[in-house]
């Protein structure tokens, strides 16, 4: 990464980190909100764009991990500790999950982490002791005590804090994962696994910890959700929901790293926009559709097209022409269609 | 990417933040200007410090309530119609400001934040307990008071009580608890029920409260079959075969909606309507008779409001004026929210302010007049006491297919939960 | 005797409807290669273009199944219009993205027909005189599930017609099991992809029209069928129409039975018996492997 890059990162990090003390109440919830729909989607983005597998039951984990938060924070446990418990029994759940998904690939892959998924689900939604159908209200965050500073999170805009750190923290890692060994195998897997496992690596073991890792960040995200809203229901594990990260991946860009990032802020934009129009659902189903058939690459893809654009009649009269363009949006095209 | 995609990211992250703040004040002010009474427009964007009220509805007005959110909410344009017509509150003109919840405890949550940022205090509406026992939070910190009219769930004024909240209508322990009185004094010889309820908890709630108190006033009171068949289900054939083979003389049922129209369906061709002596619905607002038509089967059910129940003024004027603006007769779902705007404006004449604090407390054992009598909050849980309707429906040879043969009312005062 | 009979007939009623479902999905998948999301709310449409039509009218029997048929007619030609406009513009892309569409279509024709008919639950009345119950070895059983039953019985035998002796048949038969010999045989592919996705979608219609008298209608009541049919299309081996009937009847008759004995496994039974069925045999029953 360059360091203008790096300089850029600071100054946004530093922007969001200051945004509640210039925006209302309300709108530090939509932004904490956005935050935990960055990580629950970066956690999917990390095997579906590494490993090239594509989970249909990410809730489950992001679920999970949420009940498992309701529950420790109303025992009274602090805030970090619930969200590595809640990461940790995302990850023990994912790593079963996995196993079995895993004697299979492709549709049947997604197709059977669905139906565990579906199974999980359903024993939530019926065991009693965890709200049945109606869930597990009033969540509320115990203080945190930083170096002898206390810090009420039971309010959004302070809890903004909690989600903040968390979420630039596990974007990070992951990043980081997506750039190490780990990642350079899976991303070899999934160009050619015989090849791989001929190498002498046991594919299957880092698929399945791949699996794990990303159920251990969908699991921290559901576990930011429940002390933010105050209320879990059994609705965070439903089948929409799984198609969540996956659309929010789409609209974003599945090629980047930053994806998820920018699809989850378009996704929550255009639902706050559309949600008192009645017809939701329609515009989401337009605009998913105006993505797959015209722009496979997403909001990133469509922004670098553009920039290149840009650079390319501006640099016309350094002898570049309009050839390059059409490479530019070609090699894009393809890369979408090879990289999954 | 690396190449020139990060300057593009960043500026991309900076117009979102613009745009979506944006975003979140033009939906605000779009809304005030679609919902606010027509004859102040102008007004819509002053705050409650102003010279305009603003109360806030919060309701699924689409999804799969969707349906019962929208006749809440013409309960409460009409409401604010007519306090505007003689000349608001205070002095006062009252707008309605709406929020679509979907019903979801997270849309709920956010559309409380977003409208007490327009400086709405006051809400209304609420169709699903989930999202009345998630906004409670929400409402503390916003220092904002919401009265449902709709959710059902015991806990809402119960163990989750929160001195925020007020609920205008019944409660599961209420309305079910009238039903044992009122059917064991109607119908003495029927003794053996059999319970035909969703698996979730407004289901089980329901059953509890009536087979408790049948327990306690019915000696030869008898459970012949206990049926619990999922939330949303599509198929009761076996349910329904197995309750006909273990001969109840009643049914009782909370089945919600669309799936007490599947089940009379699939039950229809056993006969099962005509094998049972007594089938209570505990909650049918005319919309699942509507719906079946000249498939309805007889019943009784119980409702918030029946329109044809009170002959007092308040109710003969909601009427009137219900039928001229939306060209139905008023059912439930309307009225409750109708009510709970003038319990509002009856306590911020009460007690001349617009103070959250002073408004809880003047609610709090106010005694108020409905179109259904008499309503009062009771001080220690917030829970209306009020009447508890139930209505016999038959089919019948009309383009309707169905009508309401008689009615019962169960003063609330006998069957309100203790408190603990 | 009542208490093996009923859950029987009641699974194989389910199983009925649920076969139309899946054999249209599987056949999509073998040829065209697509998981259909969509499929669902052609079933919904079905059930509600049924009603639409049939309310008011020719209250008869014939009345009934004239009008299941035109709404499914219908359905297909806009099946034909989605085939065209959308789907042929996918088949070369990476299988999620068209996961996606066809999601995406889904979330379309759910917001239109909310927009239209509204939110709140509808009911189309069945005709009199097939609401009422026969006597089988002594148990009532409902006349109309007795012929959603035949009915599927009857479009299996269709299917397995066309399938086996006639040229289209064959040729579906060839490009399910190998697309490349087809296309070098001459093959007009995209036409039969057109065909197969149509004949899906009108068996989804129709399933969806039969439905419409027993159940309320809802704007999202197709969801949870498709996702039922998945799984049956899963058990089954994708692609596989016999495996489709196999695993229909498995999982509508088990699903029954433990409904009825266990109740607190009802709706979980199906994902059970695909979780164990997968894990033993992750092509499904009938799947090829690989």
């Amino acid at each position: 990464m360059k360091k203008s890059s790096i300089f850029f990162i600071i100054i946004l990090l530093l922007g969001y980190f200051l945004a509640p003390l210039f925006v209302n109440n309300a709108f530090s919830f939509k932004l904490s909100e956005i935050f935990i729909l960055v990580l629950f989607a970066s956690s999917f983005q990390f095997i579906a764009r590494t490993a090239g597998m594509f989970s249909l039951g990410h809730a489950a984990f992001y679920g999970v991990g949420a009940y498992a938060s309701a529950v420790l924070v109303q025992k009274g446990y602090s805030i970090f500790f619930v969200l590595l418990m809640a990461g940790v029994i995302a990850f023990l759940l994912s790593m079963i999950i996995g196993y079995l998904s895993l004697r299979s690939t492709g549709i049947y892959f997604a197709m059977l982490t669905l139906s565990l998924a579906q199974v999980v689900y359903l024993v939530i939604y019926r065991t009693p002791a965890l709200g049945g159908q109606d869930g597990i209200p009033g969540i509320l965050a115990q203080p945190i005590n930083l170096f002898g500073w206390e810090l009420d999170i039971s309010r959004p805009e302070k809890y903004y804090y909690v989600i903040f750190f968390t979420v630039v923290v596990s974007i990070f890692i992951l990043y980081i994962l997506t750039n190490s060994s780990l990642g350079h195998f899976l991303r070899s897997i999934r160009e050619n696994s015989v090849r791989t496992s001929s190498l002498g690596i046991n594919v299957k073991r880092y698929q399945i910890l791949a699996f794990g890792i990303a159920g251990f960040f969908g699991g921290v995200s559901g576990a930011l959700l429940s002390p933010l809203e105050g209320i879990i229901t059994p609705e965070t594990l439903s089948w929409t929901q799984s198609a969540l990260p996956l659309i929010i991946v789409l609209i974003g860009g599945i090629n980047s790293f930053w994806g998820p990032i920018v699809g989850a802020i378009t996704f929550e934009m255009l639902y706050s926009l559309t949600i008192d129009s009645g017809a939701s659902n329609i515009y989401l189903g337009i605009i998913l559709l105006a993505i797959v058939l015209l722009f496979p690459d997403g909001v990133i893809g469509v922004g670098r097209r553009f920039i290149s654009m840009l650079r390319t009649s501006f640099s016309k009269k350094k002898g570049r022409n309009m050839e390059e363009l059409k490479g530019v949006g070609k090699h894009g095209n393809s890369a979408a269609r090879r990289s999954i | 990417m690396k190449k020139f995609g990060m300057k593009s990211l960043i500026l991309f992250f900076m117009l979102a933040l613009v745009l979506s703040g944006c975003a979140s004040k033009e939906t605000a002010t779009s809304k005030n200007g679609s919902s606010s009474s027509k004859d102040n427009p102008a007004k819509s964007k002053e705050s409650t410090n102003g010279d305009t009220i603003k109360i806030g509805f919060i309701g699924a007005l689409s999804g799969s309530v969707g349906a019962v959110g929208q006749d809440m909410k013409k309960g409460g344009e009409l409401a604010v119609e007519m306090i505007n017509e003689k000349g608001g509150i205070n002095g006062k003109k009252v707008e309605l400001v709406s929020k679509d919840t979907k019903g979801n405890p997270k849309d709920g949550i956010q559309a409380v934040r977003d409208l007490t940022q327009q400086g709405v205090k006051l809400f209304t509406g609420v169709v699903s307990s989930g999202v009345a026992l998630a906004i409670p939070p929400v409402l503390e910190q916003e220092n904002a008071i919401v009265m449902t009219t709709a959710a059902g769930a015991d806990e809402i004024t119960g163990k989750n009580f929160n001195r925020h909240v007020f609920r205008v209508s019944d409660n599961a322990y209420m309305r079910n608890t009238s039903a044992a009185n009122l059917f064991y004094k109607k119908y003495p010889n029927l003794n053996n029920w059999a319970n035909f309820s969703p698996d979730y908890a407004y289901g089980h709630a329901s059953w509890d409260a009536f087979n408790n108190q049948m327990k306690k006033i019915n000696p030869k009171y008898k459970v012949v079959k206990d049926s619990w068949p999922k939330f949303g289900a599509t198929d009761y054939k076996n349910e329904i075969a197995s309750i006909l083979a273990a001969k109840p003389d009643a049914v009782f049922s909370s089945l919600y909606s669309a799936d007490a129209i599947t089940m009379s369906k699939q039950a229809k061709p056993y006969d099962f309507f005509k094998q049972i002596g007594l089938f209570v619905l505990n909650s049918n607002e005319g919309d699942i008779s509507s719906a079946l038509g000249k498939d309805m089967h007889p019943e009784w059910s119980g409702v918030h409001y029946y329109a044809e129940a009170y002959d007092n003024a308040l109710n003969k004027e909601f009427v009137e004026r219900f039928k001229q603006k939306f060209g139905a007769e008023p059912n439930g779902y309307n009225s409750e929210t109708y009510v709970s705007i003038f319990a509002y404006k009856q306590a911020m004449e009460k007690s001349n302010s617009m103070d959250t604090d002073t408004l809880i407390k003047t609610l709090e054992g106010m005694k108020f007049d409905s179109v259904t009598g008499q309503r009062e909050f009771r001080k220690e849980d917030h829970q209306a006491i009020k009447d508890i309707v139930w209505v016999k429906v038959e089919p019948d040879n009309s383009d309707k297919g169905w009508k309401v043969t008689e009615i019962e009312i169960v003063p609330g005062a006998e069957v309100m939960p203790p408190l603990n | 005797m009542d208490v093996l009979l009923l859950p029987l007939v009641n699974g194989l009623t389910q199983a009925a409807v649920l076969f139309m479902i899946a054999a249209g999905l599987t056949l999509i998948y073998g040829v065209l290669g697509v998981i259909n999301f969509a499929h669902g709310s052609f079933v919904m449409l079905g059930s509600y273009l049924t009603m639409f039509f049939f309310v008011g009218k020719f209250d008869t029997v014939l009345g009934l199944f004239s009008f299941i048929f035109i709404s499914s007619v219908v359905i297909t030609l806009l099946g034909w219009a989605v085939e065209v406009l959308v789907m042929r513009r996918m088949y070369k892309a990476n299988e999620f993205y068209m996961v996606l569409a066809t999601y995406a279509i889904l979330l379309i024709i759910e917001g239109c027909v909310e927009k239209y008919w509204g939110a709140s639950p509808l009911s189309l009345p069945l005709p009199d005189s097939l609401n009422t119950t026969i006597s089988i070895f002594g148990i009532s059983v409902p006349f109309y599930s007795i012929l959603i039953c035949i009915i599927g019985i009857a479009v299996m035998g269709i299917l397995w017609f066309l399938m086996n002796h006639t040229n289209l048949g064959r040729i579906i038969r060839a490009a399910a099991a190998d697309k490349t010999m087809t296309n070098s045989l001459g093959v007009n592919v995209p036409a039969l992809f057109t065909v197969v996705f149509v004949i899906g979608i009108f068996l989804a219609a129709f399933a969806g029209g039969l439905l419409a008298p027993t159940v309320a209608l809802l704007p999202n009541m197709g969801v949870n069928l498709v996702i039922q049919a998945f799984v049956v299309v899963v058990v089954g081996g994708l692609g596989n129409i016999k495996g489709a009937l196999l695993s229909a009847v498995l999982v509508g008759v088990l699903d029954s039975f433990l409904g009825f004995y266990i109740p607190v496994l009802t709706g979980i039974t199906s994902y059970i018996v695909m979780a164990v069925i997968l894990t033993i045999r992750p092509q499904g029953l009938l799947g090829k492997v690989g």
